[in-house]
């Protein structure tokens, strides 16, 4: 009974890489619902025998004179030809089995047999593993900063660190960025510097925001990294119109773009990805299902296989993989940057994994999750110490070396943010400006007023922005 | 959830529109059940939206029903289908074909006559229903519009009455 | 219903010769060619030098590639290719949400939004990403090779959405600059300059005068600046300020003020944002009096912004009350149109009343 209703040809994904399993075909066998009304209109039975001759009938008319065939079982509506049947049947809202997740390293960090990645060398291997412990203790030290006053915000990438340095290590400098705000490793990796981070966090002079964003808002044309902004998913379809740039201007890059779980739910999700596939567009979405949209867990922000399912609603090539896995992670990245620029299409990754930190320092998730679970993931399914098993078993990698690390870091994060407090804020003319490439006349007018307003009462306004 | 994929919107070729295998694969993306009709098809269409409607009503869920057509100009050759088969069943006769169209032929004439004929919407009607009450500007701004089309009624079409 | 209509819409003549009016554009200067063209033909034309000028340059929308529901863009896929001009699937906020991100990356994105009734899914991106785009990065990023174009305002038949004027929203975002031309020449100019300003413009164009507005308008690249007002009538009793079509019916009933001793000065804002304030201001100083008019509705519609600055600029010289005749409160009426639009003889009316205050 359980019969795939199968698509037109045109959309059979032909095997790509035969090593992932990206686009995983769906035809096992899905649940499929046989429903005909009971007590339907008695003239269901007297149906003329032959339905295809109908059912042909019907399009003879109203097609081009192309069909000629009229016991033909193909229908040939704009947009392609499809198939038909003659019995009722619903496609089932899900696959029986969900899209199986792509992981190299099992929970402890051992390579699992017969896995398939492509391999890093221990320079990259290095240097991955250092960045996901230099984003981690500089999430630590700028929380606790916030915590004590020093900050008026910040947000952390707990447990998302393999997805934050694995993802940029598989990128090209030339690749372009354009993140949600929980995707700082990226900048990291490329080079951003933690004195970089503490003046954007700090608003200081030397932020290349210019003082005019919350922290954790940052953005570095240098690096091709667009700078965050807090709504959400407003990047997608700005992401597709950069690749579809990259795409006219023959370079050799893509566009790549981070959303959460709840980002997918977004109009501008649909809007992107349907766009990257019409546009043929170079694109990346890599979405981070991390389980909670501040305080939403995913069985509240859509009821499909996750994200990965969706790939195909568009004619998306998609692949979900272990995004606390940083082989994975990587391998996942890799092939699909080669496939978006080599064939000129999107592909959307769905990194599976927990956002361990509470959404932000103004949430406290205690609230509504249990300590034990943040804890587990924290604890069991670490992405540093599974790397850092694989990394070491290679021999790259020591106690001493970790120990070295963390404390170099730490110093250079305690003095970045001793130097970014210090900074002066930017001048008060950095609030007018920008708005436009030159300041229009109203927007003169009223640096003048707000100076005046400053002289006459000085005690209403902050003493650190330089005027 | 019912998708009239009749091909086109305005000049856009579907295959401007998305590249997905039409709608219907994009129920599972959603985790709703779907279905593909021929929407040329009475009986498919009325068997679907019936099936669908009991689901949907019995289990709470919702439903997506992607209808194939084409959309077409002056005639409808999907009519002639339907037509072969409740002839088929000895429900329907020529008769009864060219009765029903000069019926509804004459019943539109009809219509749009007295349509054309009736009286127009009272004056006050384009300021009601905005709210569920009309707010103080928009009282003011009819009493404005009154006088006016009082004082100066050549320079508004005739038939509102005031 | 339909002539009913039309015998009570604007009847357009753009004057040729009319006493001191300029109307019509006065870009024209000596040894240039002209030619005889609509408000579409125009825009069409302008789009064509676009493209050619800035190999960077990309045209699209819903329905752009045969050439538009409004012809804007005819010819302009042919000639470039389906790679620089081509249809987007039906998602506003995916068209100019693509759009940006072709701006971010140093092209110039001219997008169609088929109706300025639809550009609401849009605003989301319009507002907090093209308009913040440069400044929330400092500088480092931005997005002003955007330019999105749409047909608004009444048309005679087009009800609740397809003749909104949804103007007033856009001026209120910092970061975004808002044009509406009144005529084929001011069009093509005005494109042109948007188009080519490094900030994003929203273009709005009166779909009323498309095919009825036809002008002489010069075949080569010309640009008319961007926040300058024109003074397209002088007069020395009252100062009208309008933009887009309803200039036509302002100026007819200048015409008819004029008939009974009253001199009007009627001013074209031509951007909304940032807006010439000294042009008008400099004028209502002459003139003592001050007259708003434009298709949207009346409350929170741009003419209070105009209306509030003046007075705080010119509060003493004002001889009366600045007067605003537009659109009601209500969503744009099919039948109640003749009624609900601020006609000539309602300017004309509130020019008397202003004047014998």
């Amino acid at each position: 009974m359980a019969q795939h209703l199968k698509s037109s040809k045109s959309t059979f994904l032909n095997v790509l890489r035969h090593s992932l399993a990206f686009g995983s075909p769906s035809h096992a066998s899905p649940h499929l619902r046989h429903n005909l009304p009971h007590g339907g209109p008695p003239s269901i039975k007297k149906v003329s025998p032959n339905p295809l001759t109908r059912l042909c009938n019907t399009m003879v008319d109203t097609l081009s004179s192309s069909h000629e065939d009229t016991n033909s079982q193909v229908m040939d509506f704009p947009g392609g030809k499809v198939s038909f049947t003659p019995e009722i049947r619903f496609i089932s809202e899900s696959n029986e089995e969900r899209v199986p997740c792509y992981r190299v390293l099992d929970d402890n960090g051992q390579q699992l047999p017969n896995s398939q990645f492509v391999p890093v060398s221990k320079e990259i291997a290095v240097k991955m593993y250092s960045d996901m412990v230099t984003l981690q203790m500089m999430d630590n030290i700028f929380y606790e900063a916030q915590r004590q006053g020093r900050l008026s915000f910040y947000a952390t990438a707990y447990g998302e660190e393999a997805i934050n340095i694995a993802s940029a290590a598989a990128l090209s400098p030339d690749d372009v960025i354009f993140p949600q705000y929980r995707e700082p490793g990226v900048l990291l990796w490329r080079g951003f510097t933690l004195q970089e981070f503490a003046n954007q966090c700090f608003g200081n002079k030397s932020d290349y925001g210019k003082g005019r964003q919350m922290p954790v808002h940052y953005g570095s044309n240098k690096l091709n990294y667009f700078t965050v902004s807090a709504t959400i998913a407003t990047q997608l379809p700005n992401a597709v119109g950069a690749a579809y740039s990259l795409k006219m201007d023959g370079k050799d890059a893509c566009a790549v773009t981070f959303f959460g779980d709840g980002g997918s739910s977004e109009g501008d999700f649909h809007a992107a990805m349907n766009f990257a596939a019409v546009m043929e567009a170079p694109v990346l979405f890599i979405c981070r299902n991390n389980g909670w949209a501040i305080s939403t867990p995913t069985s509240d922000q859509f009821r499909s296989d996750g994200v990965v399912v969706k790939g195909r609603a568009y004619g998306i090539r998609s692949i979900r993989v272990d995004g606390n896995d940083a082989l994975a992670m990587y391998s996942a990245v890799h092939e699909a940057r080669e496939m978006a620029i080599r064939e000129h299409r999107p592909i959307l990754i769905e990194a599976l994994t927990y956002r361990v930190g509470h959404h932000s320092t103004s949430d406290d998730s205690t609230r509504y999750r249990s300590a034990d679970e943040i804890e587990w993931w924290n604890k069991a399914r670490n992405p540093l110490s599974r790397f850092r098993t694989w990394v070491e078993s290679n021999g790259w990698w020591s106690d001493e070396a970790e120990s070295d690390l963390r404390s170099r870091i730490k110093k250079e994060m305690l003095e970045a943010i001793r130097v970014a407090e210090k900074t002066e804020k930017p001048n008060l003319n950095h609030m007018f400006s920008d708005v436009y490439d030159v300041p229009p006349l109203n927007l003169r007018e009223q640096e003048l007023l707000v100076r005046q307003a400053i002289k006459s009462h000085p005690q209403d306004y902050p003493s650190d922005v330089p005027l | 959830f019912i998708c009239r994929n009749n091909g086109w919107a305005i000049s856009t070729h579907i295959s401007e529109q998305f590249r997905s295998d039409g709608i219907v694969v994009k129920g599972r993306a959603y985790g709703i059940r779907s279905i593909r009709v021929d929407g040329n098809d009475a009986l498919a269409v009325y068997s679907a939206v019936r099936s669908a409607r009991e689901m949907a009503v019995k289990e709470q869920r919702p439903v997506l029903i992607e209808a194939m057509t084409y959309r077409v100009g002056h005639h409808s050759t999907s009519d002639d289908s339907t037509k072969k088969w409740v002839e088929d069943n000895g429900w329907w006769s020529e008769e009864d074909e060219s009765k029903i169209r000069s019926n509804a032929r004459k019943q539109i004439l009809q219509a749009i006559q007295a349509a054309e004929k009736w009286d127009k919407q009272p004056l006050t009607e384009l300021f009601s229903d905005v709210y569920d009450v009309k707010p103080k500007n928009l009282e003011e701004q009819e009493l404005g519009l009154k006088e006016l089309v009082e004082k100066q009624p050549q320079d508004y079409p005739p038939g509102f009455q005031i | 219903m339909a002539s009913l209509l039309s015998r009570f819409c604007r009847k357009l003549a753009l004057p040729g010769s009319a006493h001191g009016s300029r109307m019509t554009s006065s870009t024209a200067c000596g040894s240039e060619t002209v030619k005889s063209l609509n408000l579409y033909s125009a825009i069409n034309q302008a789009l064509h030098i676009a493209l050619e000028t800035d190999p960077r340059s990309y045209v699209f929308g819903e329905d752009v590639g045969f050439g538009g529901v409004f012809r804007c863009t005819t010819g302009l896929a042919e000639r470039f290719g389906k790679n620089r001009v081509f249809n987007t699937p039906l998602c506003e906020q995916g068209i100019v949400g693509f759009g940006i991100g072709l701006a971010a990356m140093g092209n110039r994105a001219v997008v169609e939004i088929q109706f300025a009734d639809y550009i609401y899914p849009a605003f989301d991106q319009i507002v907090n990403e093209a308009a913040k785009f440069r400044y929330r990065s400092g500088n480092q990023f931005n997005c002003g090779g955007l330019t999105i174009r749409a047909p608004y305002g009444a048309v005679g038949h087009g009800g609740h959405y397809h003749s909104q004027s949804p103007e007033a929203f856009f001026c209120h975002v910092p970061g975004i600059k808002v044009v509406i031309p009144r005529s084929p020449r001011e069009a093509k100019g005005l494109l042109l300059s948007s188009i080519r300003d490094p900030n994003p413009v929203v273009f709005f164009e009166p779909k009323w005068l498309y095919r009825q507005a036809v002008e002489e308008v010069p075949e080569h690249d010309y640009m008319i600046p961007l926040s300058q007002a024109e003074i397209i009538r002088e007069g020395s009793d009252i100062t009208l300020v309008g933009w887009g079509a309803q200039l036509t019916v302002m100026e007819q009933a200048c015409l008819d003020a004029e008939k009974e001793g009253i001199s009007c000065e009627l001013i074209d804002l031509k951007t909304l944002l940032p807006w010439d304030k000294e042009t008008v201001e400099a004028s209502v100083k002459k003139t003592g009096r001050l007259l708003i008019s434009h298709e949207a509705p009346i409350t929170g519609g741009f003419g209070a912004e105009i209306s509030a600055t003046i007075l705080e600029r010119c509060f003493l010289k004002l001889e009366a009350p600045v007067s605003r005749v537009c659109g009601l409160d209500t969503p744009f009426p099919l039948v109640f149109e003749p009624f609900y639009m601020p006609t000539k003889n309602k300017i004309l009316d509130a020019i008397k009343s202003t004047v014998n205050y």
